[in-house]
């Protein structure tokens, strides 16, 4: 015991090196750079008495991958590689100059930045869930429990009835952040009034949203977090099993969760008696086995029991008859993720982050053409202008704000004039849009509205589980429809078509997928109407994007002969001499783009 | 012979599960497939007789989720993200370029066998975007150019390894 616990302050004073280890960063590199640094410093005596170096969770800032943050002063670096790991551990680790170069540029204030902390990206943010992650390594328990973790179910489970913990719950005003909104208390009681056992508590995180990935980096970055959170579900529900419902594509997650629920049961924290109390609870994983419609809980429901993922009608609800017609209770990973915070933090003090009728942070997904993207952890009541220019740090390249999508397929399109909205279950609705799962892609002028309709309308039919009419039947019309208007075969009669289409799928398809996967076409309808019109009567499109609504020619007097276009060509249909004006073969083009963006003397004429 | 063999390895798969339990079928065949690569005809209805459901059953739910393969993949897996992200920064159009430099369509593998080319609705690397996934490496911020190399490098080393043999 006194060894362990002289190496436990050895390990404190030593400074720490943490590469971050999500999926993101290790993708671009980060697992030869670990390896390299980890050894480099194993080797080293003088090094690896100073340095300890360890993984941790997701900062959110993918982006940058991989990166690492060294020291007492969190200095850090990014984008490395084994080349420049090797020179930051002679330089910085071993003579102590830091190595400016690999350090965050700030393009606004034209300068280095030094420390994990002063990067505009984490200060602007208030971060509760991902506060510690990146800290944290998400293989070992004992760094979670030395940042606090399973405090909080520790003292729950000794001084708290587990119906004060559903009113707390409720009280504190969480509302179910897998896209529903539902008052996550409510469901927690009337789980806890079930009788019959089994209970179930189900972590869902099958993902599938285009667009969105908080699920996956909370997975890989904090599992332990996750996993307390299903544990206090289970004793405030008075549940007996647990579930975390994984993608099998989120390899990594997955592994990180399977280590995660063997060591609690090691430690005794997971099994017949938790940490030694009168409660026992069992988590294992199942797979979700790959379609968007089992993210909703009658599919999951079904697709665990080994059936076709076909939704049913609604009620009975999953806590009355859920799995295997025990009562279920079905939570979004996130929002498992706040449990601890709640409790830890008090509910008053949680209550007033956010607005009134959403309280708390949420996690948002930002990617699409903006310079920073990665994961952003604001409470609402947060602006679009906040997490795009102010975190986001503006539009990527020189492009122009022309739409947000949010929500991913069951979400919807919203216009750059709206900015300045707050992003809130209540408000959102206001605007005709859904909050989803909370992952937002900025889109440039680049971008038309029209194809990006049509997008999620092959999404939302490729996905359609086709057991009701209204969503099979419906998807691909209105799909068709598009696809027609996009060719330039439309007609004005095609929007009545389409408005009268979806309306008939809002009225009676029997899921969520059916209702809400005419939400980016209606969006389009009440926000892009003449866009859509321009792509109808004029045959025009003004993004650039519908091919058979383009053409290219490069104006001869402007052309200097550069030859960037001919160069950029993917199917070498520009022709012509260095010096002397080019031109592009209309039969080769695949009206792509690329020469129009490229050239330096706006010479080429897009009609 | 390897027949014989391959039968054995599914019995004694399914002598781990219990005969009267049907929903441990999605977990049976994600065993078979961990073992084969991919579910056939003979899988399917050995496994419908030992659980007591109709292969047509088993069918449909294997049909219904994109985690069953029903055919034989190729020795590479290509999978290109189509997510929002991905979609914006020009992943329909390399998904399109890639087709034609295969010869086949998505979903499909080629004809010797080597790549199956798979369209991915998202990967959650969306900051990273266009993303490729072959064989669980990932490639971020890929073009038509980076990936048709890797193709062409599968498709070198591959014939290197019939003349070693």
């Amino acid at each position: 015991m006194n060894n362990n616990d002289t190496e436990k302050k050895d390990s404190n004073q030593k400074e720490e090196i943490i590469i971050c280890s999500n999926s993101a960063c290790l993708s671009s590199g980060g697992i030869e750079v670990f390896i390299y640094i980890f050894m480099e410093v194993f080797n080293n005596p003088s090094l690896s008495e100073k340095y300890v170096v360890k993984k941790g969770g997701c900062h959110g800032f993918c982006e940058l991958g991989p990166t690492a943050i060294v020291g007492k002063d969190k200095i850090f670096y990014i984008k490395l590689d084994v080349n420049k790991a090797k020179e930051i551990i002679d330089e910085h680790l071993l003579n102590g100059r830091i190595v400016e170069k690999y350090l965050f540029f700030d393009t606004v204030n034209k300068k280095r930045v030094y420390r994990y902390d002063d990067l505009q990206f984490f200060q602007k943010q208030k971060r509760i869930l991902l506060k510690t992650s990146p800290f944290v390594d998400p293989e070992s328990l004992d760094d979670y429990i030395a940042n606090g973790g399973f405090k909080t179910l520790e003292i729950l489970l000794d001084k708290y009835d587990p119906f004060k913990i559903c009113d707390m719950i409720e009280e504190s005003g969480l509302r179910g952040r897998g896209g529903g909104g539902f008052i996550t208390g409510k469901k927690w009681r009337l789980q806890a009034e079930q009788i019959s056992q089994p209970k179930y508590v189900i972590c869902n995180g099958d993902e599938g949203d285009p667009g969105t990935f908080m699920d996956k980096y909370l997975l890989e970055g904090d599992p332990y977090r996750i996993l307390e959170g299903i544990l206090i579900a289970g004793y405030a529900t008075m549940s007996n099993i647990g579930i975390v419902y994984l993608r099998k594509e989120y390899d990594i997650a997955v592994k990180r969760v399977e280590n995660a629920i063997r060591t609690l049961y090691d430690r005794k924290i997971l099994g017949n008696s938790v940490m030694g109390r009168l409660f026992a609870f069992d988590i294992r994983i199942e797979y979700a086995p790959g379609a968007y419609i089992s993210g909703e809980e009658t599919a999951l429901i079904a697709a665990i029991e080994s059936k076709r993922g076909n939704p049913r009608v609604k009620p009975p609800y999953p806590v009355e008859k859920g799995l295997f017609n025990s009562p279920t209770l079905i939570n979004n990973v996130e929002t498992f993720a706040n449990i601890r915070e709640i409790i830890n933090m008090g509910i008053e003090e949680y209550k007033n982050i956010g607005t009134k009728e959403s309280t708390g942070t949420k996690l948002f997904t930002l990617s699409g053409s903006v310079r920073n993207s990665g994961l952003v952890e604001m409470p609402f009541g947060v602006t679009f202008n906040e997490l795009i220019n102010e975190i986001g740090g503006g539009m990527l390249k020189v492009s122009k704000l022309k739409a947000i999508q949010i929500g991913g397929a069951s979400g919807g399109i919203l216009p750059a004039s709206l900015i300045n909205e707050e992003i809130s279950f209540e408000n959102l609705k206001k605007l005709d849009a859904s909050l989803g799962a909370g992952g937002i892609v900025v889109l440039d002028e680049f971008t038309c509205i029209v194809e990006m309709a049509r997008y999620y309308l092959e999404f939302a039919q490729s996905e359609s589980c086709g057991f009701c009419v209204p969503c099979r039947e419906g998807t691909q019309k209105l799909l068709k429809l598009i696809e027609d208007i996009i060719e330039g075969n439309g007609t004005l009669e095609y929007i009545d078509k389409i408005k009268n289409i979806s309306e008939v799928m809002y009225e009676t398809s029997l899921c969520g997928l059916g209702r809400e996967s005419i939400n980016p076409v209606m969006s389009m309808l009440k926000y892009f109407e003449d866009e859509l019109i321009e792509h109808i009567v004029d045959k025009k499109c003004r993004a650039g994007v519908c091919p058979k609504l383009v053409r290219y020619s490069i104006n001869p007097q402007e052309c200097i002969g550069c030859g960037a276009c001919k160069l950029n060509c993917p199917v070498n249909a520009i022709s012509g001499i260095s010096g002397q004006y080019h031109t592009i073969d209309k039969e080769l083009c695949i009206r792509c783009g690329q020469c129009f963006k490229i050239c330096p003397k706006d010479a080429i004429i897009r009609s | 012979m390897h027949e014989i063999k391959k039968s054995n390895i599914i019995d004694k798969i399914l002598a781990r599960y219990d005969k009267t339990k049907k929903s441990e079928l999605s977990k049976i065949l994600l065993d078979i497939q961990n073992e084969f690569g991919y579910l056939n005809e003979e899988i399917i209805k050995k496994t419908a007789n030992y659980l007591g459901i109709s292969s047509t059953e088993i069918y449909g739910f294997a049909s219904f989720y994109s985690m069953y393969n029903l055919e034989k993949p190729g020795k590479y897996i290509i999978k290109i993200c189509k997510g929002t992200a991905c979609h914006v920064k020009g992943s329909s159009r390399l998904i399109k370029e890639i087709e034609g430099y295969l010869g086949i369509k998505e979903g499909e593998t080629t004809k010797d066998g080597l790549i199956k080319l798979e369209v991915a609705s998202c990967l959650g690397v969306c900051a990273l975007a266009p993303v490729v996934i072959i064989n669980e490496k990932t490639y971020t911020r890929v073009n038509a150019k980076i990936v048709k190399s890797l193709i062409d490098e599968i498709r070198a080393s591959h014939k290197d390894g019939e003349k070693d043999e």
